[in-house]
């Protein structure tokens, strides 16, 4: 679904992702952890054909970030993308209009679940009410992979919950989901596999039930180590 | 809902084990439907691929069956989920005596505690059958 | 695709500046009655009125359109904009069409107030609408557009498109080249610093290819037969300084005149420079910040 080879991104001098090699199959939910500035949001920016001055070969089912794979990419930014004029029903409809992939009524359901009201403007949301509304448009693509940068960090543990059950209801089950959070031990059992990106490396990438058997710890304790280690270096 | 895991140790190993209490004690009837996955994943708040990894478990122990069209079921013969039962009830025991073991004490001491225990009623199963107007005393 | 960008384009414009005409017309409207009804407190206050919103018609059809460019190709909602399975500079194009139409609408609407302002001020004084509509066709007549009259039509039409056209390439290039990484340390500022600069140097370019290229227009001057145009491949400097020379020695002024036109010719070339600099910073989505 992803390949990833040899893929090195700088902000002017500073290296931000570093010789990175990764291949990633579908029907898989994958976390992607880091402490902030490791790499996570650029690496999710690059697949979703957002930043396209990066070296090395990145390709999703075959083709470059680009046109077509917006076509089958669902990416939901850490910002508000959303003009705020907008009320949910706008979005819908925009979403709608653009993505062939947008399922209407999987939106509607989920405004719902999410306790949303259609008619309200984006301008009067709060911050989480407006990060469920974009999770709610993101997930109603059934598209064939999800690109997710923080989608429960701005939000109470209550709605974290509801976010969660609305992710497990209404992710594709042959698709690919990319999860990037630094929040682990909220999310961790909804893994697959977890990659630990520091300093734009990849410094594990293993199934989550391997990591708890081989360490005997929980993913997030596995986590902490790896990056107290680091940052002490 | 507690929370009936523990992250330290794999969660399909988990599930198996809260599957398999739940078809021993028949919360999931013999003979009937599994849930989804998919609906399983939501209640659990688990990966649906670890989901079906623990039922691709009991499907090899023969305690659930898949049929092609209409989906996952518990299996209908009542030899198999008794043994699953008494397997369980063993690994409770089994951790109960090693326990007690490793806190010194010898068989015949635990044999009489126990039985002590469970003789002045402080026990209750899992039922919470009690003489009638006295209080519950479990926190869960 | 591009139908839907541009539908939503318009949807998302629409929401303001239609109301920003409206209150100018409405604006018009009580002018115009003022001069029917010939109240003059009414005019008086309304024609204060009417010049103010005339002004601010314009700032805010602008305004609002290049800050809803702004936001939508370098601000948070570009991460929306071009993750659209859409080739981006059809973004790009939707938003010069759409901007195009309302620039134009704003440009219509400032002429019937401006318009209005010409009949309120004649008012009073003994000029008939008429007699306006006679001077014109004299004017016109003299500067001998009237022989012309499908060309001087066609070629005010090209310049009103083009000169809308030019000034958004050159905003809309401001506001992309602004927002690329080497100006984010400017902030909000960098788009605007690019502009200045833009704007400056085009007026530089512009004014020595109005001197330096040779190629201008000779106007004949004939206070009985009106003017007469010929094309002539000379520099404006070089007449200037003959023309200076030939005062100095008390020689009467001659009635041939010469207005240089490579301006024209250099303009559109760097503009149209502009607007595929622009097409391709916004294709390897530089712009978002």
């Amino acid at each position: 679904m992803i390949s990833i080879k040899n893929l090195n991104k700088n902000y002017g001098s500073t290296v931000v992702l570093k010789d990175m090699n990764l291949e990633l199959g579908s029907g898989r939910i994958v976390g992607l952890v880091g402490p902030n500035g490791s790499g996570k949001t650029t690496l999710l920016k690059i697949l979703a054909g957002l930043t396209s001055d990066y070296t090395g070969k990145v390709l999703i089912e075959g083709s470059e970030p680009g046109v077509d794979t917006c076509a089958i990419v669902s990416f939901l930014p850490e910002k508000t993308y959303l003009s705020d004029w907008m009320r949910s029903v706008d979005a819908i409809d925009y979403f709608n209009d653009f993505y062939a992939d947008f399922d209407r009524l999987k939106a509607n359901e989920m405004l719902t679940q999410l306790r949303l009201n259609p008619k309200q403007k984006i301008k009067t949301m709060s911050k989480g009410m407006q990060e469920k509304l974009q999770l709610t448009l993101v997930m109603a693509r059934n598209a064939k992979v999800y690109l997710l940068d923080e989608p429960i960090a701005g939000v109470d543990p209550a709605t974290r919950s509801l976010i969660m059950d609305a992710l497990l209801k209404q992710y594709c089950e042959d698709s690919l989901m990319v999860f990037a959070t630094h929040l682990i031990s909220d999310v961790e059992r909804i893994f697959d596999q977890v990659i630990f990106l520091g300093f734009g490396e990849i410094k594990i990438n293993e199934e989550v039930d391997r990591i708890r058997e081989k360490y005997g710890k929980s993913v997030d304790e596995v986590f902490r180590e790896v990056f107290s280690c680091l940052v002490s270096l | 809902m507690t929370d009936p895991f523990d992250d330290k140790s794999p969660i399909y190993l988990q599930l198996v084990i809260i599957f398999k209490e739940k078809i021993a004690n028949g919360t999931w009837p013999v003979g009937g439907r599994v849930d989804t996955v998919r609906d399983l994943a939501v209640q659990f708040r688990v990966n649906p691929n670890t989901v079906q990894r623990a039922l691709a478990e009991l499907e090899r122990e023969k305690l659930v069956f898949s049929e092609r069209t209409s989906g996952r079921f518990i299996t209908s013969d009542e030899d198999t989920v008794r043994g699953v039962r008494d397997h369980l009830a063993n690994l409770c025991i089994r951790e109960y005596a090693d326990r007690m073991s490793r806190l010194g004490y010898g068989s015949d001491v635990i044999l009489k505690m126990t039985e002590e225990y469970i003789r002045e009623k402080r026990f209750s199963d899992n039922r919470g059958v009690r003489e009638k107007g006295e209080e519950k005393h479990d926190f869960d | 695709m591009f139908g839907k960008l541009v539908k939503h384009e318009f949807r998302a414009t629409g929401r303001i500046i239609p109301f920003v005409f409206l209150v100018t017309i409405f604006m018009s409207l009580i002018t115009i009655t003022g001069i029917l009804l010939n109240i003059d407190a009414l005019i008086g206050v309304s024609f204060f009125f009417l010049i103010i919103t005339l002004i601010a018609e314009v700032i805010v059809t602008y305004g609002l359109l290049i800050w809803r460019f702004y936001k939508t190709m370098c601000g948070n909602e570009a991460y929306l904009s071009f993750t659209l399975p859409v080739k981006p500079r059809l973004l790009y194009f939707s938003k010069m069409l759409v901007s195009f139409v309302w620039v134009l609408l704003s440009m219509l609407v400032l002429m019937l107030g401006m318009s209005l302002i010409v009949l309120v001020i004649i008012k009073g004084k003994d000029t008939s609408i008429a007699g306006i509509i006679e001077g014109i066709k004299v004017m016109t007549d003299f500067l001998g557009f009237s022989d012309h009259k499908g060309i001087a039509i066609l070629f005010i039409i090209v310049v009103t498109v083009f000169s809308i056209l030019g000034g958004l390439t050159s905003i809309f290039f401001a506001v992309t080249l602004g927002s690329t990484s080497r100006f984010h340390k400017f902030g909000i500022g960098g788009p605007i610093l690019v502009y200045l600069v833009e704007y400056i140097s085009l007026q530089m370019i512009g004014m020595l290819a109005f001197g330096l290229i040779p190629l201008a227009l000779e106007v004949t001057v004939r206070l009985d037969e009106g003017l007469s145009y010929r094309l002539v491949s000379r520099n404006m400097i070089e007449w200037i300084l003959e023309e200076t020379k030939r005062s100095a020695t008390g020689a009467a002024a001659s009635e041939v005149g010469l207005i240089g036109i490579g301006t024209y010719i250099v303009l559109p070339i760097i503009l149209a420079v502009l607007f595929m600099a622009t097409t391709r910073i916004v294709e390897k989505h530089m712009s978002i910040r």
